[in-house]
């Protein structure tokens, strides 16, 4: 049981609405995921996609493109990004909320606080990030 | 695609509402919209979210920007009607307390 969706995008910023769109399509197919569930998870992917989109440099020649796949589960809502740019090595473990008249700086953080599970990972031939939110209501649904 | 509906109210308080999504695409523009309110000397804002379908950190940092510019200019800058995505975000990132939403307009000041 489950569902999957996936795109694959340029990395500029219009392909935000693309990734909105891939979610509507998600919520639309799974009508029971709780609010919260789709808050977060959809908080999350924004700014993954934004990080992406702001910060990728191409590798070579190519254009910087990434492709995103999401699987929802009865008991999980999990992503995948990865991208053809240049390995960013990024430390998830530093990304924290910054003091709150800082203006910038919050959107890896926002996104661990968001998740249940977030990882960022370089490779040969690019980036890929995961991200996992687990179904609250499966645990607290009255039984 | 983002829209703004503002308006200045009889008590000199200035409304920005932001229709669609702020991002990283949009944000810019809700600065835009706040520095020209202050330009004008329109220094109290409220902020309407009621139509805001959406916010992330770039969204966020217009408003953390927004807000230490019209305190610097002797106003202040409120959030009203928030959407559950805003709220969380904003209970999230403990900004709940820098710019703690009021449930209306009217009653922002």
């Amino acid at each position: 049981m489950g569902s999957r969706f996936s795109l694959r995008a340029a990395a500029v910023p219009d392909s935000l609405e693309l990734v909105h769109d891939l979610l509507g399509e998600l919520w639309e197919g799974e009508p029971g995921i709780e609010l919260m569930d789709r808050i977060r998870f959809e908080t999350a992917l924004i700014e993954v996609a934004s990080n992406i989109i702001e910060h990728s440099r191409p590798s070579g020649t190519d254009p910087v493109r990434f492709v995103l796949a999401v699987e929802c589960e009865p008991e999980r809502l999990y992503a995948e990004f990865t991208d053809n740019a240049r390995p960013a090595g990024i430390d998830l473990s530093r990304a924290e909320l910054p003091d709150d008249l800082f203006a910038s700086g919050r959107g890896l953080a926002l996104a661990k606080v968001a998740l249940d599970q977030f990882s960022y990972a370089k490779e040969d031939d690019g980036n890929r990030w995961t991200l996992l939110c687990r179904r609250k209501s499966e645990a607290t649904a009255p039984q | 695609m983002i829209e703004f509906n503002n308006e200045t109210l009889a008590n000199g308080v200035g409304v920005i509402r932001p229709v669609g999504r702020l991002n990283m695409v949009s944000a810019p523009h809700l600065g835009a919209n706040i520095d020209a309110l202050i330009s004008d000397g329109t220094v109290r804002l409220v902020v309407d979210l009621a139509g805001t379908d959406f916010i992330d950190s770039s969204g966020l940092g217009a408003l953390i920007t927004g807000l230490k510019k019209t305190r610097q200019a002797g106003g202040d800058l409120r959030l009203a009607n928030p959407t559950a995505q805003i709220t969380a975000v904003l209970e999230m990132t403990n900004l709940n307390k820098v710019l703690q939403p009021v449930s209306s307009v009217d009653g922002a000041y």
